[in-house]
């Protein structure tokens, strides 16, 4: 597909110019942003949203499709975001908000640490997002494994098309015998054309995996400091991973006020009544927290 | 397995695949699509895009870059790449 020749790193979700509060949310790709329209809809007048598509940074999206930039790395991508947001927003210490979902936490993460003390904002909200540290990496040059991908992948594709693909047990299963077991779940659901091939939906999950890949090879070798922002992480009821614990988070922050909402991976920022929660917790992420984990 | 034999590949044969492919997707007739017209301009989405990819390397026994339809974003320009890879001369 061509690029978008308007695509811009950073996309106004509404039309708020004087909203005293901005927030800041980092996206990672998979999705278009047009998913966080129904957040901005819920935010109080008080608040703004600007999204940072990362997959108009061409180092990065084209990392993906093999054509990688050595020096496409956690750090540099947050110095990246960081310029854009700088000559988009004055950042007022305590007067913003600072967001990621999924990888897009992981960028956050970093670019807190690159802020001069002046333009601290009140608090990093992370939407199931793994942090990058030991028992949390994965190797990018091994495949993850089928259940867990197939998992996801049947998310993705439901919340392509605004429909719920049926979940379904991948374990034990080849990959591409999950695949054709997904791809009727899928048809049946309304997430792909009637008549779609199996080798027409491998080649979806081939570039959905090259992502994942992508940004797995980008935090190896990535050493996060701890953070000093106060924390919140929203995980939704079918997140990328099912722990008890803060997804590694609990290793680089104090505590981690945890907030559930409905949905899945994906689901989780275009639906009715997650996306509803996600803005009430992104205009005031203390008054939702609902565990707090140390 | 190809489903297309190797010899007999002309651009105007991947053409050919391509619009009535794109046709059936957009429930549209074959006369209606213009192979000049940029892919993303197509009612597709990223998603169809993508299973359209799929369905064209399956049908042709090889695998194209997935840049491919970035760099060659209408039907007449890929289907000239094409047979450009299959006798490796594409740059």
């Amino acid at each position: 597909m061509r690029r978008d020749p308007l695509r811009t790193l950073i996309r106004r979700i509404d039309e708020r110019d004087d909203a005293e509060h901005p927030l800041v949310l980092l996206h990672p790709g998979a999705l278009g942003t047009d998913v966080y329209h129904r957040i901005g809809e819920h935010l109080p007048e008080s608040r703004s949203l600007r999204v940072v598509d990362m997959e108009a940074i061409d180092a990065y999206y084209g990392a993906a499709f093999g054509e990688w930039h050595e020096d496409v790395s956690v750090e540099g991508l947050a110095a990246s975001v960081l310029d854009a947001v700088r000559d988009t927003l004055e950042l007022r210490a305590g007067q913003w908000t600072l967001a990621g979902w999924s990888f897009g936490g992981v960028i956050a993460h970093s670019l807190a640490h690159a802020l001069d003390a002046s333009e601290v904002p009140d608090r990093l909200v992370l939407l199931d997002s793994i942090a990058p540290v030991p028992g949390y990496l994965h190797d990018p040059e091994e495949d993850l494994a089928p259940e867990l991908v197939l998992a996801w992948f049947g998310f993705y594709l439901g919340a392509k098309r605004g429909v719920s693909v049926p979940e379904a047990d991948y374990s034990d299963v080849e990959l591409s015998e999950g695949l054709r077991r997904l791809l009727d779940l899928a048809v049946e659901a309304g997430a792909l054309p009637p008549g779609t091939s199996y080798p027409g939906l491998r080649k979806v999950f081939d570039v959905y995996n090259a992502g994942l890949l992508r940004n797995n090879r980008i935090t190896r070798g990535h050493r996060p400091t701890p953070g000093s922002v106060p924390l919140t992480l929203v995980r939704p009821r079918a997140g990328l991973l099912d722990t008890p614990r803060p997804l590694g988070w609990e290793r680089l922050y104090e505590h981690v006020p945890v907030v559930r909402c409905p949905g899945n991976h994906y689901s989780m920022l275009h639906e009715r009544e997650p996306a509803s929660l996600l803005a009430a917790v992104l205009a005031d992420p203390c008054a939702r927290s609902s565990e707090d984990s140390a | 397995m190809s489903e297309t034999g190797q010899n007999a590949l002309t651009a105007e044969r991947v053409r050919e695949w391509l619009v009535e492919k794109v046709a059936y997707r957009l429930d549209v007739s074959t006369d209606r699509i213009d192979v000049n017209q940029y892919f993303d301009e197509f009612d597709l989405d990223s998603t169809e895009a993508l299973v359209l990819s799929g369905e064209l390397e399956n049908w042709l026994g090889f695998e194209l870059e997935t840049t491919a339809l970035w760099y060659h974003p209408t039907i007449a320009e890929l289907s000239e790449y094409i047979v450009e890879v299959r006798d490796g001369n594409a740059a």
